[in-house]
């Protein structure tokens, strides 16, 4: 009953846990490419929050840490092939 | 005094002996007002994500400070003034000091052709033989290199051997699953986060 319930909760998915959450990390390293492009479509944009399953804080740091990449030219804003 | 971290990039057509002497500038700056350098990490020459004046690389320097407030704002000063400089970037450093210090071999390898992402960190995952090897990990080490060595003494030859290998796998798996802490998070979750933001996209 409750594992019916859960399911209806969440529209019949597993619920997505915060990654970094997960694995205690606290510090999102803005020149952690291969980190940050998970988070980040095809396109260049960084991943909404309903979708990667993280946690306000760690979207906050996940954020500010894809716009420093994006400064120092780590990560693009608009990726090579949409331009 | 605040612990800050600032990043460069260089144009990476210049010859060696004026890049070091603009890194060297910088590095003049922090200590002659006050600041004192923690690590430097010269990341060395690598592609951009989108062209700057024109180039499509760019050489990375990273340095770690500590020093009062008004420090930033002389550094950026600097590097506007500073023409070959592309990008730069003054921020509190909220990480950890130790993390910094414990890979100082970052720094040591020829800097010219080096990527930010080690290659030490392909093997880790396979490593540890438990997935999930945090901090907790450290003390069950200590204790299998105690209960190694009785076991040592008493079979005789080959055992000295052994011994010698065992420190040192140990040691290389503590290091790797230090990396891992920063890289692992998306490790597993590759194929369905990067399936569903495409989906976005098609929108």
């Amino acid at each position: 009953m409750a594992e019916y319930r859960k399911r209806r909760m969440y529209g019949g998915r597993r619920r997505k846990v915060c990654r970094f959450c997960e694995n205690r990390i606290d510090y999102i390293e803005y020149k952690d490419e291969r980190l940050l492009r998970r988070f980040v479509t095809e396109r260049g944009k960084m991943v909404p929050r309903r979708i990667s399953g993280n946690c306000a804080i760690h979207q906050r740091k996940l954020t500010r840490a894809i716009k420093r990449a994006r400064h120092l030219a780590i990560m693009p804003f608009v990726s090579e092939s949409y331009r | 005094m605040n612990l800050y971290e600032t990043t460069y990039i260089l144009n990476p057509q210049s010859d060696d002996a004026t890049l070091d002497r603009q890194v060297k500038a910088v590095n003049d700056i922090i200590v002659n007002n006050g600041g004192k350098i923690v690590h430097e990490d010269r990341v060395g020459t690598r592609r951009m994500a989108y062209e700057i004046k024109d180039l499509a690389q760019g050489y990375y320097t990273s340095t770690y400070f500590e020093g009062p407030g008004q420090l930033p704002r002389l550094l950026d000063r600097h590097f506007r003034l500073e023409d070959q400089c592309l990008r730069h970037l003054t921020i509190l450093y909220e990480g950890s000091v130790e993390r910094l210090k414990e890979r100082p071999e970052i720094s040591d390898v020829p800097a010219d052709r080096r990527r930010p992402g080690p290659p030490v960190r392909q093997p880790a995952p396979t490593g540890p033989p438990d997935a999930d090897s945090r901090r907790p990990a450290e003390p069950e080490l200590t204790e299998s290199e105690d209960i190694d060595q009785p076991d040592t003494v008493d079979s005789a030859a080959p055992a000295p051997e052994a011994e010698d290998l065992a420190p040192e796998s140990e040691t290389l798996s503590e290091e790797t699953s230090t990396d891992v802490e920063t890289s692992q998070p998306a490790a597993e979750p590759e194929s369905d986060i990067q399936s569903e933001p495409l989906e976005e996209d098609e929108l």
